[in-house]
C-alpha cells in the first residue's frame, strides 16, 4: 500500500473487524484517509504514528484491511460482514467476500449469525474451515441442540467432519431429540433407531457368516442376493486348508443363503 | 402469487398470447433478468427437445414411458424433489415454442403405442389455468389413438381439463397420506381436493392413475398408507383407474444436504439409507420388499384387478411380490392392460 506516515490523528474503530493485535508489529498501524477522515484498517490499537493510505470510500478501505490480513477466517468474514450491514456498505464492492465465494442474500444471513456465535465457537471456527452450508443446518438448530455442539467443541478438539456429521445428526433426529438424548451414548443410539432394519439384518447375517472360515461380503449392499466370500492365506497350505474347511461346511453356505431369502433380498 | 416474464423474442408465441391478453407480463431480453424464485414464471424462446424416452437403468425395471418436456420447474416445494438437484434455476421455465411440441408429438411413429405426458420435470397441471396446455394438447392427442396422454398433478386445477374431450387423455395424481403431504410436499393440494379432482375427471371420462411415488417410512406407515389406500379405492371407480405405480423414496446422494439447508425438518432425514446398484440411496432391500408388499395387498382388499407396478425397483422385487419379471423398457410396456387395447394401429 502506497501512503505516508502521519501523526496526530484520531482514527475511527468503525471498520476494526478483528481483536488481533500483532504485538510484535513493528509497524504503525495503518489508517484509510478517506476525504480527511481516517479510519483504521490494521493494528486496530491507538499510537502516536499511523501509516495513511488514501482510500475512495468504506468498500475500498475494507477492501484494503482485509487484503492486508492475508488468509482470513469465517468468525473475521462474519464481522466484516456485519460491518458492512452496518454501514451501509454494498457486499459486491468488497471483493473479499467472493474470493471466499460468498454470495447470495442467504449466505450472507448465515455468516453474519457466525459474529453472534459464544466465543468458544468462534474459537473453535477460527481453527477449522466449516462450510457455510453447514453452518445454515447448525442455524436451525433449537437451543438444546446448539447448546450441545458448542459444549462439544469447548470440551474437545473434533474433526470438521464429525462437526459436519454431529450438526446433520443432530437436525436430522431434532424432533425427537429430548435432552436425554444428548448424554452418554443416547445419541449414538437414537441414531442407530433409524437403521434398525439394516442392524437386525447384518447381526443374523454376521452370525451365520461367522460359522466359515472365510469373510463373507455383499458387493452390492444387499440389493441383490450375490455374496463375496474371500480370504488370504500366507501359503499354499494353508489356502487349501481354508478351501477345504469353508467346502465341508456346505451348510452353513446353505443357511447364509436361506436367510437372505428369508429377509427379502434374493 | 406468480409474476410471468416474457422473453421479448417469444411475444408472439401461443403461451405468450394467451397470458398478454389478461395477465401483467414483464418483457425480459434473456432468463438473467428473472428473479430465480419459483413465484417466477419465465416464457422462454429456447429450443428444445420436447418428446423422449423417460430417463431409465437398466439395473432397476423401467417402463417405457414418454415425456414431453413442456416446461421445467414447478411451483410446488416438495422435500423429495429431483428438480432440487437437477435444475439449476428456481423459476418455472415454459417453452414458448408449443408449435413445436405439436409437431413433434405428431410425427411420433404411428405403428406402437405410446404413453406420454407432461409430469416430469414439472407439475401438469399447476398452471394449466394460465396456459391451458391441456386445451391445447388435447385436440391433438383426441387425433392420436396410438397415445395414451397423462396429465400427472399434485393439484386439484382440473377446470380447463373438463372441457376438454377425454379420449386418449388420463390424468393421475401423486398420492401420499395427508401427514405426509402436510411435511413433505408444501404447497401442494390436500389430499380430498385431489381425489374430488380424480372422481370429477373419472366421471366426465378421463383415464385415472395414482403415483404412490415416493412412499415414505414412518412410525405410522401401516396405518397411514392404509388410510390413504381406502380413501382412494372409495373415491373413483377401479374400472376408471388404468394404473399405479409405486416406488420407495431414492434419490442422488446430494439431495439430503439440499433438505437439511432449505427446510425447518423432514421425515426424509429420520431415514436409513444405502447406495444401491445406480447410485443412488434407497431403503435396505428388506425394508422396501416389506414396504412394497404391504402397499399391494392394501390396494387388493379393493381392487383386485387394476394393474399396479414398481417404478424403478429390482426384478427381485418384482418376482417376490408379483411372482414375475416385467422386462425391461418395450417389454415391460406390454403388461400395461392399456397398451393391449390399442395394439391394433
Amino acid at each position: 500500500m502506497k501512503g505516508k506516515p502521519i501523526t496526530g490523528i484520531t482514527p475511527s474503530k468503525a471498520l476494526c473487524w478483528t481483536e488481533k493485535r500483532d504485538e510484535t508489529s513493528i509497524f504503525p498501524p495503518a489508517v484509510a484517509d478517506i476525504n480527511g477522515e481516517y479510519f483504521f484498517i490494521s493494528g486496530f490499537d491507538e499510537a502516536e504514528n499511523y501509516y495513511a493510505v488514501e482510500a475512495a470510500n468504506l468498500a475500498q478501505a475494507l477492501e484494503l484491511s482485509a487484503s492486508a490480513y492475508g488468509r482470513i477466517n469465517i468468525v473475521d468474514l462474519a464481522n466484516i460482514s456485519c460491518i458492512c450491514t452496518k454501514l451501509g456498505i454494498s457486499h459486491s464492492e468488497v471483493k473479499v467476500f467472493s474470493q471466499y465465494n460468498i454470495k447470495g442474500r442467504q449466505n450472507f444471513q448465515t455468516l453474519e449469525a457466525v459474529a453472534s456465535y459464544p466465543e468458544p465457537l468462534k474459537k473453535y471456527l477460527r481453527s477449522k474451515d466449516i462450510p457455510l452450508k453447514t453452518l445454515a443446518v447448525f442455524n436451525k438448530l433449537n437451543d438444546t441442540c446448539m447448546a450441545y455442539i458448542i459444549s462439544t467443541v469447548a470440551a474437545r478438539d473434533i474433526s470438521q467432519g464429525d462437526f459436519r456429521n454431529l450438526v446433520n445428526i443432530l437436525f436430522d433426529m431434532m424432533p425427537e431429540i429430548t435432552p436425554e438424548h444428548l448424554r452418554g451414548d443416547a445419541l449414538k443410539n437414537l441414531s442407530a433407531e433409524r437403521d434398525r432394519t439394516r442392524r437386525t439384518f447384518m447381526e443374523g447375517f454376521a452370525e451365520l457368516a461367522a460359522e466359515l472360515p472365510l469373510t463373507v461380503s455383499s458387493p452390492d449392499n444387499f440389493e441383490t442376493g450375490r455374496l463375496t466370500f474371500s480370504f488370504t492365506a500366507e501359503s499354499a497350505k494353508e489356502a487349501e486348508h481354508i478351501l477345504g474347511s469353508a467346502l465341508s461346511q456346505t451348510t452353513a453356505i446353505q443357511k447364509i443363503y436361506g436367510f437372505m431369502d428369508e429377509q427379502d433380498i434374493s | 402469487m406468480s409474476r410471468i416474464y416474457l422473453d421479448r423474442k417469444a411475444v408472439d408465441s401461443i403461451p405468450a398470447q394467451k397470458v398478454l391478453k389478461d395477465r401483467d407480463v414483464t418483457l425480459v431480453d434473456s432468463c438473467c433478468e428473472v428473479p430465480d424464485e419459483k413465484s417466477s414464471i419465465y416464457i422462454a424462446d429456447e429450443h428444445n427437445t420436447f418428446v423422449h424416452r423417460c430417463p431409465a437403468t437398466k439395473i432397476y425395471r423401467c417402463c417405457d414411458y414418454h415425456v414431453t418436456d413442456i416446461s421445467e420447474g414447478c411451483p410446488f416445494d416438495c422435500t423429495y424433489c429431483i428438480l432440487q438437484s437437477y435444475l439449476n434455476h428456481e423459476y418455472i421455465k415454459v417453452y414458448s415454442d408449443f408449435e413445436n411440441v405439436r409437431r413433434e408429438i405428431e410425427n411420433m411413429p404411428k405403428d406402437r403405442f405410446y404413453r406420454l405426458g407432461t409430469g416430469e420435470l414439472t407439475d401438469s397441471l399447476a398452471l394449466d389455468h394460465i396456459f391451458n396446455f391441456s386445451g391445447y394438447i388435447a385436440d391433438i392427442i383426441n387425433r392420436s389413438d396410438n397415445i395414451l396422454f397423462e396429465f400427472k398433478t399434485k393439484s386439484a386445477n382440473v377446470g380447463n381439463l373438463l372441457n376438454c374431450n377425454p379420449k386418449n387423455l388420463m390424468v393421475s395424481w401423486s398420492m401420499n397420506p395427508q401427514s405426509i403431504m402436510e411435511a413433505e410436499e408444501h404447497g401442494t393440494a390436500r389430499i380430498n381436493d385431489r381425489l374430488k379432482a380424480a372422481a370429477d375427471c373419472a366421471a366426465h371420462g378421463f383415464g385415472i392413475g395414482f403415483h404412490f411415488d415416493p412412499l415414505i417410512y414412518s412410525a405410522n406407515f401401516e396405518k397411514d398408507y392404509a388410510k390413504v389406500i381406502e380413501t382412494m379405492c372409495n373415491s373413483v371407480p377401479e374400472a376408471s383407474v388404468n394404473y399405479i405405480s409405486v416406488s420407495t423414496f431414492r434419490f442422488m446422494p446430494e439431495l439430503l444436504d439440499i433438505v437439511r439447508g432449505k427446510f425447518e425438518s423432514s421425515l426424509l432425514l429420520q431415514g436409513s439409507y444405502v447406495k444401491s446398484l445406480d447410485g443412488k440411496m434407497r431403503y435396505f432391500k428388506s425394508q422396501r420388499v416389506y414396504m412394497l408388499d404391504f402397499f399391494v395387498n392394501e390396494v387388493r382388499k379393493y381392487w383386485k384387478d387394476v394393474f399396479i407396478y414398481f417404478c424403478m425397483e429390482h426384478e427381485t422385487a418384482w418376482k417376490r411380490i408379483f411372482g414375475f419379471d416385467p422386462g425391461e423398457r418395450e417389454e415391460f410396456e406390454k403388461n400395461f392392460p392399456c397398451s393391449g387395447s390399442r395394439s391394433a394401429f
